[in-house]
């Protein structure tokens, strides 16, 4: 008798035949270890002035070379790593967490409730993200809620870019629950009498978990570009903290005398947001039933 | 063969069509006969009663002149006669007569009259006008009464007019004629102001001037465009067209100057200096200017002085003026040098260990560390840089952490009015070079000390040095009133002197190069 596969492994088996998106996982995943472990891989502190060190070329001792001020960009990069990927996930959490609530509430009661909830979407979706972007961050920049400085740095730009980030994930997820909800096993369910929140969480979401992950794999990239962006305009972290969008900032203003600048974070942001995306665009695929080969 | 046809009709189109007009640069002003410059910001007003910043002052300098002007001649700052032709002080320079130029004429052909130099000086008093310069008349018996509201009366304050002689009558013997070169006591036409309205009278189209150049065309955020005055008093320009763009970044500046689209470079972006400085068309000199932290001496914790000398102590300014690598001068003390009163030796010194010692004193401590300071500066990556060095020789030193908060200039100035943050950066260009002109700024009576801190002995001291007979008196005040600015009060750390770097085309003569960054342009002649 042939062994019966469950979805999930299905696409495991599907993902695993797609070599870019294998290829990008792990790639992913060895740029989460290096965040992960900056402090312990790399080799000096990323604050720490070489003093009469500046704008060193790649040497052996500084592998990436150093910035303006003569610190080891090597550092600054792993550092960086950290903090763009941690603004990167924390926000998709956020986001997929309300976007998921919020939708799944509008999807399942439907009605009144629906329009109201989705018209109030549609409101948030009219205005330019980056103005709301901006007035939300410069808005939580001046809360400080946290001890550590480092929270306090992050506080702002998470905060708005979940706020700007959630509302494509509760539109997806209302479209999804529509569909599910009229299917036999929630009407059933329904028969049976569970409460809607017990529905929602045990027979709908389990079930609309394909398109949700999927798009968070591309809720990631988008959330580290626009703290790349924002950085960049010099609306990101303050000093000393880096992420890659500062460092890109940095290193374009000095990018006509001294290249080596730019290109540590330039790559290592066009590399994330590719892994990210052919990760993306091959876990789709492979989530898909539809698809199956 | 058709096509070809075709294509010899094309090319002669072509080129009739651009013979059709001759060549002609930018906004239709001719080439050669045009010199192109860069102002940083948008000038944020050029009404020259409340404009405070450099970028107005040097659009205004080119339309208008003051009584008096400075005269730069081989590295000596001399006075020479502007609106007025003569002066002179009398009983120990407490009373002081200007005799004011005839036959000049505004730019709309009215003569310009003695009396409206003091419709200047009252609007500058004004306290509807809030002029954040007011301060700069104090020394004139009753200014300071009729700024604060006590005096209605503007014939109470001594200034008296007779014929074309302007008598002042001070309160103590001062240089007078110094405060006259200043943009803030030029001669306003009260006329236009009530034609026009206090905002809108500045803009082009509305605005008369009587200097070199008159005001052609403001785009605001885009450019602003001079033109010689034919009515001006002097001898004319020797460039009859000033383009100037209003760009904010220097990197685009840069491209721009190299791309041949401006003629002066007046700042560089720091981090390119050192690949800059091996250009031939760069020049650097020093400018007298101050780069200096302020305290908040209000809140928690820098109201505490002994907080304030710890932090003083923790920074090495060797560390920062390296780092630069544009020749700015690590400065200790208040008085940059080349003015009268600078002394290498005065101020705080950078001493980690009585920094800590300081720090303990004032009750912090491992057990009990100080919690982060906020630091705000105006959005410049020079600045930002400064400040990230600054931030972490205070972490390593002193083990403070300090936070720091930027915004753009505008906006930047408002909070430091209405409250500033632990510390702030702040510069200071001389508007004359006299030791006054920097120790009035801390005075209590200054808008221009964000700090907070008042002190009646430092305010006496400042008087008492500016009314002193001779230098060395003058000298001993000083000393005095360094000491309780930097030693005991210590709402200011000085950092270092400014330099000014520039690239400057070799098409372009005798362009401006003075130790005020002033940017009179009417002598800068062009070799196209």
């Amino acid at each position: 008798m042939m062994k019966s596969n469950s979805l999930w492994q299905d696409s495991w088996v599907r993902l695993q035949k797609n070599k870019g998106a294998m290829f990008s996982m792990y790639f992913i995943i060895l740029v989460s270890v290096l965040a992960l472990f900056a402090g312990v891989l790399s080799p000096y502190p990323f604050d720490e002035i070489f003093d009469g060190k500046e704008f060193l070329s790649p040497n052996s001792k500084f592998w990436f070379g150093t910035d303006s001020l003569g610190r080891d960009l090597f550092s600054r990069t792993l550092y960086g790593a950290r903090m763009s990927m941690a603004v990167g996930i924390i926000t998709a959490l956020i986001s997929m967490v309300i976007g998921t609530v919020y939708g799944s509430i509008s999807g399942w009661f439907g009605g009144r409730i629906d329009s109201i909830m989705m018209r109030f979407v549609d409101t948030l979706i009219a205005i330019p993200s980056l103005v709301l972007l901006i007035l939300v961050k410069v808005f939580f920049d001046s809360f400080q809620l946290f001890e550590s400085l480092e929270a306090r740095a992050l506080t702002g730009m998470v905060v708005a870019l979940s706020m700007v980030g959630w509302v494509t994930l509760a539109r997806v997820v209302r479209g999804q629950v529509l569909q599910v909800k009229e299917l036999t096993y929630v009407e059933a369910a329904r028969a049976l009498g569970f409460k809607p929140a017990h529905i929602l969480r045990k027979y709908i979401i389990p079930n609309i978990l394909g398109p949700i992950i999927v798009l968070l794999t591309f809720q990631i990239p988008s959330n580290i570009l626009s703290e790349s962006f924002l950085s960049f305009i010099g609306l990101g972290l303050q000093p000393p903290y880096s992420s890659w969008g500062v460092l890109a900032n940095d290193g374009w203003k000095a990018m006509q005398t001294y290249p080596h600048l730019i290109f540590p974070p330039g790559v290592a942001i066009f590399l994330t947001l590719l892994a990210f995306n052919l990760f993306g665009d091959g876990l789709r695929d492979a989530l898909d039933p539809k698809m199956k080969t | 063969m058709i096509l070809n046809k075709f294509l010899q009709y094309f090319v002669i189109c072509l080129t009739l069509f651009s013979c059709q007009k001759k060549p002609s640069g930018e906004y239709g002003l001719d080439p050669s006969d045009t010199l192109r410059i860069a102002f940083g910001a948008e000038p944020p007003t050029l009404d020259w009663n409340k404009s405070s910043d450099t970028t107005s002052s040097s659009v205004i300098d080119n339309l208008m002149d003051g009584l008096v002007v400075f005269e730069y001649l081989d590295n000596k700052i001399n006075l020479g006669a502007g609106l007025a032709t003569n002066w002179e002080g009398s009983q120990k320079n407490t009373v002081w007569k200007f005799q004011i130029r005839k036959n000049v004429q505004w730019e709309d052909g009215q003569p310009f009259e003695p009396s409206q130099v003091i419709d200047g000086w009252q609007r500058l008093l004004d306290p509807k006008t809030a002029s954040p310069y007011a301060y700069f008349l104090f020394g004139i018996q009753g200014a300071e009464d009729y700024n604060s509201g006590k005096i209605k009366d503007f014939s109470k304050v001594g200034v008296k007019l007779k014929g074309h002689e302007l008598q002042v009558k001070l309160n103590n013997s001062m240089y007078f004629p110094y405060a006259l070169t200043h943009t803030s006591t030029y001669p306003v036409r009260k006329d236009l102001i009530a034609k026009y309205g206090e905002d809108k009278w500045m803009q082009a189209g509305n605005f008369v001037g009587l200097g070199a150049y008159s005001l052609k065309r403001w785009d605001h955020d885009k450019v602003i465009i001079l033109k010689a005055n034919p009515k001006y008093y002097g001898t004319a320009p020797k460039t009859p067209n000033i383009l100037g763009y209003i760009i904010t970044d220097v990197n685009t500046q840069l491209n721009m100057f190299n791309a041949g689209q401006i003629d002066v470079l007046d700042s560089v972006p720091s981090v390119q200096l050192r690949e800059l400085k091996k250009r031939s068309d760069f020049v650097e000199y020093g400018i007298l200017s101050s780069y200096y932290f302020g305290f908040n001496t209000q809140i928690e914790p820098t109201n505490n002085p002994l907080v304030r000398r710890a932090i003083a102590h923790a920074i090495d300014r060797t560390k920062v003026t390296r780092m630069m690598a544009g020749g700015q001068k690590p400065m200790s003390g208040w008085i940059p040098e080349g003015i009268l009163a600078h002394d290498p030796e005065a101020g705080l010194k950078f001493d980690p260990v009585k920094a800590k010692d300081l720090l303990k004193q004032a009750g912090y401590d491992e057990s009990n560390p100080l919690p982060p300071i906020q630091l705000s500066f105006n959005t410049n990556q020079d600045h930002k840089r400064i400040i990230e060095n600054v931030q972490s020789q205070i972490k390593k030193n002193l083990g403070v952490e300090i936070q720091v908060q930027n915004n753009e200039w505008k906006v930047y100035l408002g909070n430091l009015k209405a409250k500033p943050t632990q510390i702030y950066r702040m510069g200071w260009v001389a508007d004359y070079p006299d030791p006054h002109n920097f120790y009035e700024l801390m005075t209590s009576k200054s808008e221009n000390n964000y700090t907070g801190w008042k002190s009646p002995k430092f305010d006496k001291a400042v008087v008492q040095a500016v009314s002193a007979p001779t230098d060395e008196q003058r000298l001993k005040y000083y000393k005095e009133a360094s000491k309780l600015l930097l030693e005991e009060g210590v709402s200011v750390i000085p950092m270092f002197s400014g330099v000014a770097h520039k690239l400057i085309h070799p098409s372009v003569i005798s362009y401006p190069m003075n130790p005020m960054s002033q940017r009179r342009l009417k002598n800068v002649s062009l070799q196209r």
